[in-house]
């Protein structure tokens, strides 16, 4: 299988006013394509750190992240908004949907931002929706929809752009618990469709549905389970 | 990313719509400011060939405000002098050299504006200020020097809501309007007041003396020789030929000018404000969402062209709001005293889109500037 993200001795750090905060110190790690793999931890043990930097949101002080294989600490901003765009889809524990669209807008926006055609467009974002369970909300902007319902609409927006890989900062975080379940459902599904996800989470539900789970403690990936 | 544009528009209506309004009040003054100063203009080259082969004489300046003044109003003649002028001076009209008294009826709106005068001239001799202008309304001619009658100019008429067959209210008399002038479109006659001149200078108690006597050349080869004649035998006396006339109204344009120009450019930077704060108070709101954006990859220029897009969008509502404002404020205000050319409309909407677009490059290249991931961390 291939290798689709690598850390290679990860450093992070922080300052805080006038505190240095290590918040990665030395990670290696692989997940290969088809993995689902869940790290948890506790509270500042860098999971998120970890997970921003592997999704191309952040840097990391020392250290090499590899996306299939090409290094992406050193890459243009353009080089990696364009990874950002077609190659990883983001799920964010807040949904962060953009709350002018409705469900369909803020999954056709990603594609749209891909140039996909606008045929292409309405067929794909409907599809998408209907696939996580949100097809008869189409038309509903985020404040009218729950708190699962606006999850499922970014889940579809992280999956619009076909990526090679999913990344869930804390997915269920800001859920209730049955709510949680069916989202975990979801990962298991899709991971059962081959997606590749990499996941931050608490739940206990998630990672038993992952392929492989990793613990977090200061800044370190201590064990795997 | 328009129909996004307009989406995120809708979705803060309230502020959308002040914004529409500012920029909207701004165009509105500046469409207003220009077609002033075009039509001030474009009356003077009118003005000016009304005058050809005419020589005002009249008092030295008082101050150097006089020196420009055209017509020249504070100016003060004694009856003697006007005589011998009329009887001394060679190589004039004898018919169509005249005495006038001038009076001013009210302010100018701005310096240099449009004001209405009362200009009093000899009855019988009504041709030499008015040339062949006809009456829309009553006549043209006054019945005699001494009758109390006005004849009033067509916008003048309108401006000071004078009806012909009623009267008009000048210098504390109600004085039966006799006729009202076709629209001649020049400010010396279409805005003033005409009064039979011994009745005039009656009303003004000013029996003895005018304002100026006005010098037909008896050829427009005889100006010069006029005018040389006068500064000769009448050396207390000046004269304004056409050439000074275009001087003195250059003069004072410059001042119009500048004050109009002031208050033109900074309603041009008031909308360029307006739309600055405002993009910039939303691109501050809205930091989540555009990191959001950032992050699922939008790239840079798609922010760019989001942000300004949307400004422009504010800017070009609110010059096409403004355009009607401001021919409704003309109409209301000053009861077509001030023509707005239809040439001046594309420049107002242009100065409404150039501010939606130089408003809206510092909250967009601001927009760009955000790090997805301190945006997503932002509350």
């Amino acid at each position: 299988m291939e290798t689709i993200v690598e850390a290679r001795e990860l450093r992070r750090t922080y300052r805080l006013d006038k505190v240095e905060v290590e918040a990665l110190r030395g990670v290696n790690l692989a997940v290969a394509e088809g993995e689902f793999v869940a790290i948890v931890g506790a509270s500042g043990s860098g999971k998120s750190t970890l997970l921003h930097i592997l999704g191309l949101m952040d840097t990391p002080t020392s250290g090499e992240a590899l996306f299939r294989g090409r290094g992406v600490t050193r890459m243009s901003d353009g080089e990696r908004t364009k990874l950002r765009l077609r190659d990883i889809g983001f799920v964010f524990q807040t949904f962060n949907l953009l709350p002018t669209l409705t469900a369909f807008g803020n999954v056709e926006i990603a594609l749209r931002l891909a140039g996909v055609s606008r045929s292409v467009r309405k067929e794909k974002a409907k599809e998408l929706l209907e696939k996580v369970g949100v097809g008869h909300r189409l038309n509903h902007l985020p404040r009218e929809l729950s708190g699962g319902e606006r999850q499922r609409v970014a889940i579809a927006r992280a999956l619009a752009n076909s990526p090679k890989l999913v990344l869930a900062d804390e997915p269920t975080g800001n859920l209730d618990s049955a709510a949680g379940m069916a989202i975990a459902g979801l990962f298991h599904l899709l991971n059962k469709e081959k997606q590749t996800i990499m996941l931050v989470t608490h739940n206990r539900e998630m990672t038993q549905q992952a392929t492989r789970t990793l613990i977090m403690r200061d800044g370190q990936i201590t064990d795997a389970l | 990313m328009l129909d996004i544009a307009f989406k995120n528009l809708w979705a803060r209506k309230t502020r959308s719509i002040l914004t529409v309004m500012g920029v909207a009040v701004c165009v509105m003054l500046y469409l207003f400011l220009v077609g002033t100063t075009g039509y001030v203009e474009g009356n003077m080259e009118k003005e000016i060939a009304n005058y050809t082969g005419q020589i005002y004489v009249k008092s030295p300046a008082v101050s150097g405000l006089t020196g420009a003044e055209f017509p020249p109003v504070s100016s003060v003649i004694d009856s003697i002098s006007v005589e011998r002028v009329l009887e001394e001076t060679p190589g004039i009209d004898k018919d169509k050299s005249i005495p006038i008294l001038f009076r001013t009826l009210n302010r100018e709106p701005y310096p240099g504006g449009p004001r209405n005068l009362a200009v009093c001239l000899p009855a019988g001799k009504e041709a030499v200020y008015i040339g062949d202008t006809g009456a829309a309304m009553g006549s043209n001619r006054f019945t005699d020097d001494t009758s109390a009658e006005a004849i009033v100019g067509k916008t003048a008429a309108e401006y000071l809501k004078v009806e012909w067959g009623k009267t008009i209210s000048i210098a504390g008399q109600d004085i039966p309007v006799r006729g009202i002038l076709e629209d001649t479109g020049i400010q010396a006659t279409n805005l003033t007041v005409f009064l039979p001149l011994r009745y005039a200078q009656s009303l003004f108690r000013q029996p003895d003396s005018v304002s100026a006597v006005l010098l037909t050349a008896s050829s427009a080869g005889e100006v010069e020789n006029v005018v040389n004649a006068i500064k000769t035998r009448f050396p207390k006396l000046e004269t304004m030929s056409q050439v000074e006339m275009a001087r003195s109204m250059n003069d004072m344009l410059i001042g119009m000018h500048t004050f109009m120009g002031g208050i033109r450019n900074m309603a041009a930077v008031i909308a360029v404000v307006v739309v600055l704060v405002v993009m910039f108070m939303s691109v501050s709101e809205r930091t989540r969402e555009i990191g959001t954006l950032r992050a699922i990859g939008a790239r840079k220029r798609t922010v760019l062209s989001l942000i300004i897009q949307e400004s422009f969008i504010l800017s070009l509502i609110g010059g096409v709001v403004g355009v009607p404002v401001g021919y409704l404020m003309n109409a209301i205000m000053y009861k077509g005293l001030i023509v707005i050319e239809a040439a001046d409309i594309p420049q107002s909407i242009a100065v409404a889109m150039v501010a939606g677009i130089v408003g809206g490059i510092y909250p967009a290249w601001r927009a760009t500037r955000v790090n997805p991931l301190q945006a997503l961390r932002y509350e």
